[in-house]
């Protein structure tokens, strides 16, 4: 026991050394000009974190920084851990990078694997993650314990069988302090930063990101039928991540789905969105009149859909008078391979387009040939 | 009329001593089951004096007391019966098993969930193993039954069903009686007792008798607990509204009535409708009003999301697989999850779930995991419909939280027992509220005997360990407690078998652990089924009197046991006897040089079987195992012999 509270002063005075040494050393030595340092956080009186946000090349924000000093102590060891941590806009964690002087270990000195370094930076992506709402020391069975090899009277104690998965064996104490700094009040920080520089450029750039989450938060700061964003809400309803294309579709007024080049653009988003998008799709168009052309494209895509779908698209087309240009659309696909659809485009063709010659020869050899 | 005849059945058969007799109620002390059929074959049938005056007052005096037959209140019930005590169990509907029951159809979950060795044993494994072996078919109803089956056999108890409590007379801190009202047979009935037990669920005798509760959920500083919300409010998780479905060979189509509610896609980003069977635990509602006064508005808007869940799977166009899917069971009443908690001398919280405290007053183990829904349910389909916190084992439930601070022969299991919102998160589940029954109904057998109130006896340690004797030699869950039982005649025996497996030798039947208990060691004996079967001898230095030999089986603890209208639920299962057990076996021994036959028992799927006998001497038993239920090996966790 001697030995590890000689240690854990040894290991706190060094600590507090390389923090002097990093603040000096650190500033501009890894980070492009254009970076901004944005404010400091400090963590239970010690831990002084300063964040930087970083601009893509046309100068809008994109994520934010910081290169985080903190000790680590466990069963008596104390150790330092020097990473630099990405978060979104939002907060949410998006990795780290090591330094080459300095990487994480486990238990021992070891090196983290390629997959810790996988399930370590999944676990502090999880915002729900078990290391937020377990004491650290609940995590670990301190009736199993391994003996260090490379400190005498240290020993680590197992990690629970069932908890396995949530942690990063052999490095749950470190798991356990990155998660609560990353996730902790420097979340809240940037969020908070965030929103005091948000307009509606940077709604957009989220918008178009590739991060969920960012997506969502910025569909939520749009109100509907406000037509400033609709190219971006149409982009989302086939190219959102997870649900958002759910939540984008709603974003879309009545008002906007009665603009033609706004309904067109729809329209084709059948051939890209996947079968429920393209239910709600028809569902919403369902309660609009489409304009000529409009109907052209939904022809275009009616092989696409299954046959609820094509009833329901061709309803939006078999209106009292239909126009020779959509009639004569409609008969090329009496001879698709899809029998279903041709009898249904017969019926509509056999009711109402009789009297143009041309259609009607080719409702002749339909009957002819089926 | 043989009034006088009834009267004598009742009193010897229920033990509750009944005056102004107005039904035939009752149980025969002979076979077990209810006299009400053989009088109604009498020969005298007919011959009844009318009583039209509704409402009379019917008189019971009665051990213990029994409010709720949920799957805590049954077990309760049964166990305190079993330890003697003369039970008046007192339930509101017309079948056992409260959410359990095929009215509400929610599956038993508890330890299994844990994926290790934790299925709950006890009287909850007998019910779940008699409904696995008796019921193939899964028919709700045939568990609903299978409850009533045990609990009309057992002598000690009278089931009042369709009785609704509605008062209660307390007198220095302690209830003297309960009056329930049944209108089906226009009768109050008053029963006094001197153990009284909530196990309604809401809570409803404990707050009739002034007993202190706690409702919604408490702020984090309240007892710092990190899942708790930040500022404490009234709110609690929602009820959930079950339905099943059938698929048949034609379309069937589907029209809501007008009340349902609409849903679109976006609804169910967080909600998952796997399968059509069975639906769903997310149709929850009503978290953010009185869970208990509101619970008619409650109920109509949980049918207003079921039918428009249910029109959204048939006419939404999104699941075109359900086509040919229509209702078979809509449920009228909706399964709670949390309502009322009643202060004991001790409230659990997260850390005590977290940690698996090691209580010195353990009487049961939870192994759900902290599991807290949000109270907004179906109103708020945009926030996920629970957070689960994984547990890494199960963890141990007090008899402190069990018992009332200030209605001093108040006891209770259930959800509504002494714990925070954030440890109710996992307490809750039936197979766990099950195990929770068992302790009380045990420990109030045990309070009855000493003439103690509970409080005396879990705040003393000595006696917690004597009632946790009780408890494990009746196959209680509970953990870290090891069979210490002087009078087990077992333990003095040296054992011999007809063979052994490395590390599952014969002498683990006596090493005081009755399962798996995950430490890395096998507490039972295995022998090779060859075409003689297997055996196992006891035999001891000196002749002993025995006149009890008690046989604890393997019986697949591993695994998920129960009934479920959810198929995937039964893909780990074993439907019917487990194969672990044995089936067909003799016990005999040897007197004066001749074999005598103790008992022979055939078709066995029960996990504990207890074989009283008249009393003998001997130095010797031997257990003849001829077969399994398909196991390669005879295997047995446990003997005990008084």
């Amino acid at each position: 026991m001697v030995m590890k509270k000689e240690c854990f002063v040894i290991l706190t005075l060094l600590f507090l050394g390389f923090i002097c040494f990093s603040f000096t050393s650190f500033k501009g030595n890894q980070k492009a000009n254009t970076d901004k340092k944005v404010f400091t956080t400090i963590l239970n009186d010690s831990v002084s974190i300063d964040m930087y946000l970083v601009y893509n090349v046309n100068s809008d924000p994109l994520k934010y920084y910081a290169n985080v000093i903190t000790p680590v102590c466990e069963e008596g060891l104390c150790y330092i851990i020097t990473l630099d941590i990405y978060w979104d806009l939002l907060g949410n964690f998006l990795s780290y990078e090591e330094s080459a002087e300095d990487p994480l270990t486990k238990f021992d000195h070891e090196q983290l694997t390629s997959s810790d370094h996988i399930k370590l930076k999944e676990i502090l992506s999880d915002k729900h993650s078990l290391l937020k709402n377990y004491n650290v020391e609940d995590l670990v069975d301190k009736t199993k314990t391994i003996a260090s090899e490379a400190v005498l009277d240290a020993v680590a104690s197992a990690t629970y069988p069932p908890l396995k998965t949530a942690i990063v064996s052999g490095a749950v104490y470190s798991s356990y302090t990155l998660w609560h700094i990353v996730n902790g009040q420097v979340a809240h920080n940037i969020k908070e930063y965030t929103e005091s520089i948000l307009n509606d450029k940077l709604i957009k750039d989220m918008m178009r990101s590739d991060n969920f989450n960012q997506q969502f938060y910025a569909l939520n700061k749009i109100t509907d039928d406000d037509t400033k964003f609709v190219p971006e809400i149409i982009n989302l309803i086939s190219n959102g991540d997870s649900y958002v294309p759910y939540f984008a579709i709603d974003k879309l007024g009545d008002s906007i789905w009665k603009i033609p080049v706004h309904q067109k653009s729809l329209i084709k988003l059948l051939s890209k969105v996947d079968f429920k998008m393209q239910n709600e799709i028809l569902n919403r168009l369902n309660t609009h009149t489409l304009y000529n052309s409009n109907q052209k494209v939904l022809i275009s895509q009616l092989k696409i859909l299954d046959i609820n779908q094509q009833k329901k698209a061709l309803k939006l087309i078999d209106k009292d008078s239909i126009s020779y240009e959509i009639l004569y659309e409609l008969s090329k696909l009496l001879n698709t391979s899809d029998s279903t659809l041709s009898k249904s485009v017969y019926r509509i063709l056999d009711a109402k387009g009789k009297e143009y010659k041309d259609i009607s020869n080719k409702l002749k050899n339909y009957h002819l040939t089926n | 009329m043989k009034k006088r005849e009834f009267i004598k059945t009742i009193g010897i058969g229920t033990g509750a001593m009944i005056t102004n007799i107005t039904t035939l109620y009752g149980n025969d002390n002979k076979s077990g089951t209810s006299n009400l059929d053989a009088n109604i074959s009498d020969h005298s049938k007919g011959d009844f004096k009318l009583d039209n005056s509704p409402y009379k007052k019917k008189q019971y005096k009665c051990d213990v007391m029994i409010a709720g037959g949920g799957m805590a209140g049954l077990c309760a019930a049964l166990a305190a019966a079993r330890n003697g005590s003369k039970v008046v169990l007192v339930q509101d509907r017309s079948r056992l098993g409260g959410n359990a029951s095929s009215e509400i159809r929610m599956h038993i979950s508890g330890a299994s969930q844990l994926n290790q060795v934790w299925r709950e044993t006890g009287i909850l494994e007998e019910l779940v193993l008699t409904e696995a072996n008796d019921n193939p078919q899964r028919c709700y109803e045939m568990w609903d039954f299978v409850l009533y089956d045990k609990v009309i056999s057992e002598k000690n108890i009278t089931l009042l069903l369709d009785t609704v409590l509605y008062n209660s007379e307390v007198e220095n801190g302690q209830i003297k009686k309960v009056q329930a009202i049944c209108s089906a047979t226009e009768e109050i009935s008053e029963i006094t007792a001197d153990f009284f037990a909530d196990c309604t669920g809401d809570g409803t005798l404990a707050v009739e008798s002034g007993a202190e509760y706690m409702r919604g959920r408490e702020s984090k500083t309240e007892w710092g607990e990190s899942l708790a919300v930040d500022v404490a409010d009234q709110k609690t998780m929602g009820n959930s509204l079950l339905f099943t479905a059938t698929k048949w060979d034609k379309k069937m189509p589907y029209t809501p009535p007008v009340w349902a509610r609409k849903y679109t896609t976006k609804d169910f980003i967080h909600r998952n409708i796997g399968s059509y069977e069975y639906g769903y635990w997310w149709l929850e509602l009503g978290g953010e009003i009185d869970i208990v006064r509101d619970g008619q508005q409650n109920r109509h808007d949980l049918l207003a999301v079921l039918f428009g869940v249910w029109d959204y799977i048939k006419n939404s166009e999104n699941h075109p697989e359900s086509a040919n899917w229509a209702l078979s069971w809509v449920g009228m009443i909706p399964g709670k999850r949390e309502s009322r908690r009643i202060v004991g001398d001790y409230i659990m919280k997260q850390e005590d779930i977290q940690s698996a405290k090691s209580f010195y007053d353990r009487v049961a183990y939870g192994g759900w995991p902290l599991d807290d829904h949000p109270p907004g349910g179906m109103d708020t389909t945009g926030e996920v419909p629970y957070v689960s916190i994984p547990l890494k084992g199960p963890y141990s439930i007090p008899f402190r939280s069990l018992y009332s601070k200030n209605v001093s022969n108040l006891l209770m299991a259930g959800r509504n027992i002494s714990v925070s919102h954030v440890a109710l998160s996992s307490t809750r589940v039936m197979a766990t509220c099950a195990g929770l029954g068992q302790a009380i109904g045990t420990a109030m057998a045990y309070c009855k005997t000493n003439a103690i109130l509970p409080t005396i006896l879990g705040n003393d340690k000595k006696r917690m360990a004597k009632l946790q004797q009780i408890l494990l030699l009746q196959d209680q869950p509970i953990l870290e407690v090891r069979n210490e039982d002087e009078n087990d005649l077992a333990k003095k025996a040296t054992l011999k078998a007809s063979s052994e497996v490395e590390n599952s030798l014969a002498a683990n039947v006596t090493d005081g652990i009755n399962r798996d208990i995950n430490d890395g060691n096998l507490h039972e004996w295995k022998g090779k089924m060859d075409s003689n079967g297997a055996w196992i001898e006891l035999r001891w230095k000196k002749p002993i009197n025995l006149k009890m030999i008690q046989i604890t089986f393997d019986t697949g603890l591993n695994r998920f046991l129960r009934l479920s209208p959810q198929d995937w639920v039964y893909k780990d299962q074993v439907r019917g006897p487990q194969p672990e057990t044995i089936a067909d076996y003799t016990i005999s021994t040897v007197i004066n040089n001749k074999n005598i036959s103790i008992a022979k028992i055939e078709n066995n799927y029960l996990r504990r079987q207890v074989h009283n006998f008249e009393p003998i001497k001997t130095d010797k038993v031997r257990i003849d195992i001829h077969r399994t239920n398909g196991d390669a090996m005879a295997k047995i966790f446990e003997i005990r012999c008084y």
